[in-house]
């Protein structure tokens, strides 16, 4: 989608219309998602996130200047809520995505038991927490600024460019290995 | 494979084994309804912090213990217990008074709502919106 389109599906949402609203949640709602995941949230509890996300574009769309960094702004907002369920939940130690090392998995993880075909998912699966975190966020939204999926992981936005690099070599080696692609 | 398409590939894969709830994309639509009200209602002054409901479906809003329950003919139904004053429940469009004390509230729309109470005296506390 260029950035004309982007604005202009911004501007009709602005003026009420239901089906270009319904397109932004679309677009987007992977990245609102991988946000709340990124803090091990489960279902319940990034429902939650989610859907406090949406309405504060709601209440706040009118006040969007440029609708090429909502991407942005949707993860920015998807981080602050995420800590916000993380506090009410009272868990015994503030977030840091960081600390996280393999081994932790979060709740997206549970589907890997099992699959014999996803050679990719397995793949990813045997990276670090903070690699899949940072590749599934970029994934979902590639123009995303290295600034803006570091607010949105709360990292470093110094440790974004070198972090993506080394996962997405790690990764494609692990590919290269199981003779998934060409060396 | 260069980065985009491997970054396309992950994308795929995430959708197919953690995709988005289809409740959570519908919540998120519902959302939407607010967008031409927001204006307005942005001046009035609302309470900080949305409502985490989590596996119960329970929430506290504006002082007022909530439960809510999506009803089979898609309306939303709200029971709650309010310490004071008396509980409206709001929604793009409208509202309706949910009484003092502990109360029930059916048939109201699926779509965002928030809660509102109203005691003499004292300025109104206007929850955050939810999904209902």
């Amino acid at each position: 989608m260029s950035e004309q389109q982007a604005a202009e599906l911004v501007a009709h949402a602005m003026t009420g219309d239901a089906a270009a609203w319904r397109a932004l949640v679309a677009r987007h709602q992977g990245v609102v998602w991988s946000v709340a995941r990124a803090h091990g949230l489960a279902d319940a509890d990034a429902a939650d996130v989610s859907q406090a996300t949406w309405l504060n574009l709601a209440q706040h769309l009118h006040t969007v200047r440029d609708p090429g960094r909502l991407a942005g702004w949707l993860a920015t907002t998807a981080r602050r809520e995420s800590l916000r369920v993380l506090a009410v939940r009272t868990r015994e130690t503030p977030f840091e995505l960081f600390d996280i090392e393999s081994g932790m998995d979060g709740p997206e993880a549970l589907a890997v038991d099992g699959d014999s075909n996803g050679a990719l998912w397995q793949a990813l699966h045997k990276l670090p927490t903070r690699c899949r975190a940072l590749l599934r966020l970029i994934a979902f939204s590639p123009d995303l600024s290295y600034a803006q999926a570091a607010r949105a992981l709360g990292i470093r936005p110094s440790s974004v460019g070198p972090t993506r690099g080394r996962c997405l070599a790690v990764l494609r080696r692990r590919l290269e290995c199981e003779g998934l692609v060409e060396r | 494979m260069n980065d985009p398409v491997l970054l396309s590939g992950l994308a795929a894969e995430f959708e197919r084994h953690d995709p988005v709830p289809a409740a959570v994309q519908h919540a998120a639509e519902l959302a939407g309804s607010l967008v031409q009200q927001a204006k307005s209602w942005n001046s009035l002054a609302l309470l900080t912090g949305a409502g985490v409901r989590g596996d119960a479906g329970l929430v506290r809003l504006a002082g007022v213990d909530l439960e809510i329950d999506p009803a089979p003919d898609g309306t939303v139904r709200l029971t709650g217990l309010a310490a004071g004053g008396e509980v409206w429940v709001r929604w793009p469009g409208g509202e309706r008074c949910a009484g003092a004390g502990q109360f029930a509230v059916d048939g109201l729309p699926a779509g965002p709502l928030s809660i509102v109470v109203r005691t003499p005296g004292r300025p109104d506390a206007v929850g955050p919106w939810f999904v209902g």
